[in-house]
């Protein structure tokens, strides 16, 4: 009776959070995740299959059923998510907390084991990895871990080079290996794979962990690898050497998959039994143990807990469908957004500065972290009249689903802020520094796509760089926001066919 | 007396066999605590923390034991130990490959610096930037020296500004800082100084600027802290230190000897002043005669000369530093002498004979460069009386026998903007009969005075009727 009741109320609170849900289906839609959403289902799929197929439950015998302990856990954490879903206005979460409900609910209908319950969750909670306002510090720390590495090779191997943050430069050659340092490739189904191999295996977290580290171990070691191959092949050449990054990829997820499984039979081989007679004894041991382990069933007040949860996260929904909080539709393609931001047309000069396409850009990359896959990168120049000194950049950045930290672009090649980020306006303002002479005033906005500005949505990043020798003054940053301003004013001008198309994305 | 020496031996092996055994028993020690059979007892902290080490011990022991235990392993254990190879070697060789890195740090950074030596004396400005950058941040390697290397490649590198910004950070005023660096930001306010728009009390801040780093500039020849200190001494207003203390440099080092110069015309000492040109001129010629493939003395007996104002002389000087470099640098040095010339001549009161020869000569040069359209502006769009005395002094260099195209093509110019067509036409065909390709130089030239002469309404209507056709002119026909 408990369990049906569970059941029943685990619908009702994933049944309340369809709109959400549905919004951010449509966002990964819009973002083009199809590669990723269809990985997704795939590893899901199979490791509903392998709990519940006879022939791949090969760790169904010492697998006893969820505690309500441990559902309570793993529904409070639901219940966190879903409040901040709410309260900071942003899908994700909720979609999250759906996620780990519907994991619940199936775990508990098919019968599956906690460790199982666990592995679902986690894939649950990974469908929008991409989105991850967090991705770009991940990308930035592995890619820097990964780039130091290729260093040591390169040091090694005796090529001259340098590094601009988490991007190499060679000595002979003046421009930055910007495309092999654009983060960790193949992450999301390298980690599908490892959790989808976590689950089948029957592992628990501490061994999963392990699995885990492993696999971003070898998947930093190897792309510091191929950095550093890359280097040696492209050093002392004055042309950018071209390769498929394709096949690039698909040996690197070949030889990280590799060395991951060959970690895993390290573990195997150094914590299991000296022998296959022990290891019958030790499973027995375990048998017993859990036989002996026995569950909290006959108290009441544990499922209390859990169906008052269970109301509140229902509750949370339904005040989200009354409120109209996630109903605004998304009639928007990707295409016409890129279309639209292509088609923006800059004044040519404006108050003393004369605005052109930029004719170098060493600093400008693509990220494997991107959130859709036709993610482009604009740049103008600025150049002075007689009357200013220096010189400034307009750039944008997107399309953006999810904006991250306004100085990502900055810290990623190594500026490190000078002051803190300020904010006026939904513009973000802040000094850098690099090296010893390096000095950087950043003026950054993300300017919406299409329409509503309470909401996260498409946007575009739109930057003016202002890079000197010297301190930039308090006059010149004032002036250098002032001349931001009229351009975000004059892009949004033109961006702003929200009304037109109908309803907003968000 | 050395008997005890023959037992020696034995008692080494016994001392090592002792250490050896409380070395094992230390270790031993640490292992048994790892033994934890009786885990089942409750134990207090010491104890547990006792356990955890000794457990920490044996998991290092296994660990360093795995590569040979394992191959004692049966069945599916064995069967992982094989399969774990891969992961085992790989992952100690990246272990190994960053400690390798790690621990030879210095010596991989000497190898940039010394890259960035190499560039510095190739003048490879942007390649010695470049793997400066592997070095310039790390705070414990780059010291003033190597930052002051960074800002001789970065000014190589055409980035002046960083380079200031480098040097001015290696000469602060609230610590010691590079002797170099000091001599650069003192020499700098000397140069600050020199300018005229200067208030009293900005003078005195930049005297006391100049005395601080003055008194700590070192890492240069000492006669070259003397200039400083003479001119230190001048705008001190202690003009006869300044002298004597230049006039010693200058006894020792001929090379100053424009400087020196330039200090007597300020001290009102223009007889001397010419007498310290003579000479210099002079110590310079003899040095050049000695070793002609020294750029430095013929730069500065060019412009010793210039200082004289022998303009030809210092002509033939830059001339035969072409004849011997054949280089773009000395084809540079003669027309930016000769442009001090033009300049010289140009300055009122006019020297025509002068502004004639530079025109002819840059016309030879620099055909129908901006320099050339510059110089005929200047010399040509005005007055008819002026115009005129260069028609002279034209007539005069052709009768001298100099470069005759270009003359008669001078003499066609002057005679067009005079309003004498006939002669202008002579004067044009003249010059495209020794010389054919005048004509196409003529037809620019004529297009650039047209425009050139816009605000004079007399002079562009001249040049406006002026046209010249290709084929007008026979060059066959004398």
């Amino acid at each position: 009776m408990d369990k049906k009741i569970t059941i029943g109320l685990l619908i009702a609170a994933v049944a309340m959070q369809t709109t959400a849900i549905g919004l951010m289906l449509k966002q990964i839609a819009f973002a083009g995740l199809s590669m990723d959403l269809a990985l997704f289902f795939l590893a899901f799929a199979l490791m509903v299959l392998t709990g519940m197929v006879t022939p791949f439950s090969r760790s169904s015998t010492d697998e006893h059923p969820i505690r309500a302990r441990y559902l309570i856990l793993f529904v409070s954490a639901a219940v966190g998510t879903c409040l901040l879903g709410v309260l900071s206005n942003d899908p994700v979460w909720v979609f999250r907390a759906a996620g780990l409900c519907f994991a619940a609910l199936i775990a508990l209908v098919a019968g599956f084991s906690t460790n199982r319950l666990f592995y679902l969750g986690l894939v649950l909670c990974m469908v929008p990895l991409s989105l991850w306002k967090t991705a770009p510090w991940v990308h930035s720390l592995a890619q820097w871990l990964a780039s130091s590495f290729a260093g040591c090779l390169l040091d090694i191997y005796k090529v001259f080079y340098f590094a601009k943050g988490n991007v190499i430069g060679l000595v002979s050659t003046d421009f930055l290996q910007n495309e092999s340092c654009s983060g960790l490739r193949l992450i999301y189904p390298m980690i599908l794979l490892a959790i989808a191999y976590g689950c089948f295996n029957g592992y628990r977290f501490p061994r999963f962990l392990y699995l885990l580290c492993v696999l971003l171990f070898w998947a930093i070691v190897s792309q510091g690898a191929w950095i550093a191959v890359e280097a040696i092949m492209q050093d002392r050449q004055s042309t950018k050497v071209s390769y498929n990054s394709g096949t690039v990829s698909v040996i690197l997820f070949a030889s990280v998959t590799l060395l991951t499984w060959s970690g895993d039979q390290f573990f195997s081989a150094f914590f299991g039994p000296s022998s296959d007679k022990e290891s019958e004894t030790s499973i027995d041991a375990k048998k017993i143990e859990l036989t002996n382990d026995k569950d909290i069933s006959d108290s009441k007040v544990p499922w209390m807990v859990l169906w008052s949860m269970l109301v509140g996260i229902a509750f949370l929904g339904g005040w989200s469908i009354y409120k109209g909080q996630w109903a605004q539709g998304l009639n928007l393609r990707q295409y016409e957004a890129i279309s639209a931001v292509e088609s923006l047309k800059l004044e040519s000069a404006v108050e003393g500065w004369k605005i052109g396409p930029a004719t170098k850009s060493t600093e400008s990359f693509s990220p494997v972290f991107r959130q859709t896959p036709d993610w482009k990168h604009w740049e103008w120049d600025l150049t002075p009249d007689q009357s200013r000194e220096g010189s400034m950049k307009l750039r944008i950045d997107g399309i953006w689903i999810a904006l991250p930290r306004p100085d990502w672009l900055w810290r990623w090649y190594g500026w490190k802020p000078d002051l803190v980020l300020s904010e006026d306006n939904g513009s973000f303002s802040f000094a850098l520094k690099r090296s010893i002479v390096e000095e950087a005033y950043v003026v950054t906005k993300g300017v919406r796509v299409v329409g509503d500005s309470t909401l996260p949505g498409p946007v575009v990043q739109v930057s003016l760089v202002h890079e000197s020798v010297r301190p930039i003054t308090e006059k010149q940053r004032k002036e250098h926001k002032e001349l931001h301003a009229r351009g975000v004013e004059a892009i949004e001008k033109q961006l702003d066919f929200g009304a037109a198309i109908g309803d907003s994305i968000r | 007396m050395l008997r005890f020496l023959t037992d020696l031996p034995i008692r080494i092996i016994a001392w090592i066999s002792d250490l050896l055994e409380i070395t094992l028993r230390f270790f031993a020690g640490f292992l048994d605590r790892g033994n934890f059979e009786d885990s089942g007892h409750p134990v207090g902290l010491y104890r547990s923390l006792n356990r955890k080490l000794g457990q920490f011990f044996w998991f290092l022991a296994k660990l360093i034991s795995y590569p040979i235990a394992g191959f004692f392993y049966r069945g599916k254990r064995r069967q992982a130990f094989l399969c774990s190879i891969p992961f085992c070697v790989l992952a100690s060789s990246v272990m190994a490959s960053c400690l390798l890195v790690a621990f030879n740090r210095e010596r991989i950074l000497n190898r940039y610096l010394a890259r960035v030596q190499n560039a510095y004396s190739k003048q490879d400005g942007p390649k010695g930037v470049r793997a400066a950058m592997r070095w310039i941040g790390d705070t414990e390697y780059a010291n003033a020296d190597r930052k002051f290397l960074y800002s001789l490649v970065e000014i190589q590198n055409g980035n002046a500004g960083s380079a200031e910004r480098i040097l001015e950070g290696l000469s602060p005023r609230d610590s010691t800082g590079l002797g170099i660096a000091h001599f650069w930001k003192a020499s700098q306010c000397v140069g600050k100084l020199e300018e005229s728009n200067l208030g009293e009390s900005q003078r005195i801040e930049l005297l006391e600027d100049l005395d601080w780093h003055l008194e700590r500039a070192s890492g240069v020849r000492p006669e070259q802290i003397a200039l400083l200190e003479s001119m230190k001494a001048y705008w001190d207003g202690r003009l006869d230190e300044a002298e004597s203390k230049y006039r010693k440099v200058f006894e020792s080092d001929f090379s100053q000897s424009l400087g020196f110069a330039a200090l007597l015309k300020r001290l009102g000492k223009d007889q001397e002043r010419q007498a310290v040109l003579r000479t210099g001129a002079e110590r310079m010629g003899e040095g050049l005669r000695s070793d002609p493939w020294n750029r430095a003395y013929r730069v500065q007996l060019a412009s010793l000369y210039e200082a004289l104002g022998e303009w030809g002389r210092a002509e033939q000087v830059n001339l035969e530093g072409y004849k011997i470099h054949r280089d773009q640098d000395s084809i540079d040095a003669y027309l930016a002498s000769m442009e001090r010339r033009a300049e010289a001549a140009l300055k009122e009161p006019r020297d025509l004979r002068e502004v004639a020869y530079c025109l002819v000569k840059f016309l030879r040069t620099s055909r129908a460069g901006p320099r050339v359209q510059d110089i005929m502006v200047r010399s040509l769009l005005r007055p008819q009386s002026e115009l005129l005395e260069l028609q002279k002094q034209l007539q005069q260099w052709l009768v001298e026998g100099l470069d005759l195209p270009m003359v008669h093509l001078s003499l066609s110019f002057c005679k067009g903007l005079s309003g004498d067509d006939t002669s202008r036409d002579w004067h044009l065909e003249q010059a495209c009969r020794y010389e054919p390709s005048t004509l196409g130089l003529a037809q620019s030239l004529i297009v650039a005075m047209q425009e050139a002469s816009k605000n004079q309404q007399q002079m562009h209507e001249r040049m406006k009727r002026w046209q010249v056709l290709e084929g007008s002119i026979d060059p066959k026909k004398r």
